[in-house]
């Protein structure tokens, strides 16, 4: 199944005005009717009022999470996965060809060729004594104004009531890998057309707790991810945890809360796995979780003094 | 800690959800309601409390409640009336 990750996150909110606060200084580009957040590849968040006839339908946990939309590669993949779910469930069909139906935990999930755009860009370029120089003579690391983007919808991670059930229906339905596993949390998964570390993480919960946990865009690298963490919170966004490095997948992180009530997260420098890789398990620990973990601070120099009130 | 008023009255709580170690729940400075300021919301994960008990009425938390801090207007000011230690430094 050739499905390469989160197209579209659609939300349904009681909050609007403050989600599209948060989404556009978070780096999203707003659609003109102010309802979808594009990152620069095209994949987006799509945030509407609780009540808009084009959702479907709330949780009864109150997440407000309605939707995930993956992409994937084309039409015949698209028809796999018609064939595969109808099996044993209502797929529906849209005018579009985007197809819709449940996944084992209940989760609406959709499924269409993708409409992200290929990025052709720069990675964040880096000057290693050894190397060959990453930004030559001239080029300067901080660039005054330029604004950090997010590059891509990166991943999800659901609250899972039957961690077994839900992460089997990607694995044994739609061909998702299992790149590494929390001991009794969850497994991190990566589709076919993905190398990317993990596109999809469960966290086994009660089934009262079901929704998003979180949801991530990657950045460019580690310098755009602190610029942009960092101008969130002067903005007086709340910081939840980071930024650091986790040590599965390897990415950078900066998680904050968002008024659409869950974590939005900056990652960068993700993992890249194929089919050589063989999965790591190990207990979900704060020393398991990150390689370090830092919180951001007032910038100050050691050469302010103290003014006298 | 922070403090909601509803019709004339004060509410302090703890700025930490009963769901997650450590979780402040704004989304932005000051901002601990959900659409219709009808009840404190956690940003972290949605979930709702009543305002004047504090209790979760859905969401991750569902069956606890945030912790209460006690308050008095003196004079037209804002007082703690009880010894308030921050649990942790961010």
């Amino acid at each position: 199944m050739k499905i390469i990750g989160p197209d579209e996150l659609i939300f349904g909110v009681d909050n609007k005005d403050q989600c599209v606060e948060f989404l556009t200084d978070y780096g999203l580009d707003p659609s003109s009717d102010g309802t979808r957040f594009a990152a620069l590849d095209n994949t987006a968040l799509v945030v509407l009022d609780k009540d808009d006839p084009r959702l479907p339908p709330a949780m009864a946990t109150g997440t407000t999470l309605r939707q995930t939309v993956w992409g994937v590669e084309d039409q015949a993949t698209l028809d796999a996965i018609e064939a595969e779910l109808s099996m044993d469930r209502t797929v529906a069909k849209a005018e579009d060809g985007t197809l819709s139906c449940k996944d084992d935990a209940g989760f609406e999930i959709a499924f269409r060729v993708t409409r992200r755009t290929k990025l052709d860009m720069p990675a964040e370029m880096i000057n290693t004594p050894g190397a060959k120089p990453g930004r030559p003579p001239n080029v300067l690391g901080i660039v005054e104004g330029r604004e950090p983007k997010p590059h891509t919808l990166s991943h999800v991670v659901y609250f899972v009531p039957d961690l077994e059930v839900c992460s089997k229906f990607y694995i044994e339905r739609l061909g998702f890998i299992v790149t590494d596993k929390f001991t009794n949390t969850g497994p991190f998964l990566r589709p076919q057309s993905n190398f990317d570390h993990h596109v999809l993480f469960m966290i086994q919960v009660p089934a009262y707790m079901q929704g998003l946990e979180h949801l991530a865009f990657h950045m460019q690298g580690p310098t755009d991810l602190m610029l942009a963490g960092t101008a969130m919170v002067e903005k007086g966004y709340e910081s939840f945890w980071g930024p650091g490095r986790h040590k599965f997948a390897s990415n950078w992180f900066w998680y904050f809360n968002s008024p659409m009530g869950v974590h939005v997260e900056y990652d960068a420098d993700m993992d890249l796995h194929d089919g050589e890789w063989v999965e790591r398990e190990t207990v979900m620990s704060a020393e398991a979780a990150q390689a370090f973990l830092f919180e951001r601070s007032e910038k100050w120099t050691p050469s302010d003094r103290r003014k006298k009130s | 800690m922070f403090v909601v008023r509803k019709a004339g009255k004060l509410f302090g709580y703890r700025n930490r959800c009963p769901h997650y170690d450590r979780a402040r729940m704004a989304w932005k400075k000051d901002e601990y309601l959900n659409g219709d300021r009808s009840q404190i919301k956690c940003s972290a994960h949605g979930a709702l409390f009543e305002i004047e008990t504090g209790d979760c009425t859905i969401g991750p938390c569902l069956g606890r409640r945030l912790i209460p801090v006690a308050l008095d207007v003196i004079d037209g000011a804002v007082v703690l009336t009880e010894t308030f230690e921050p649990e942790w430094k961010r």
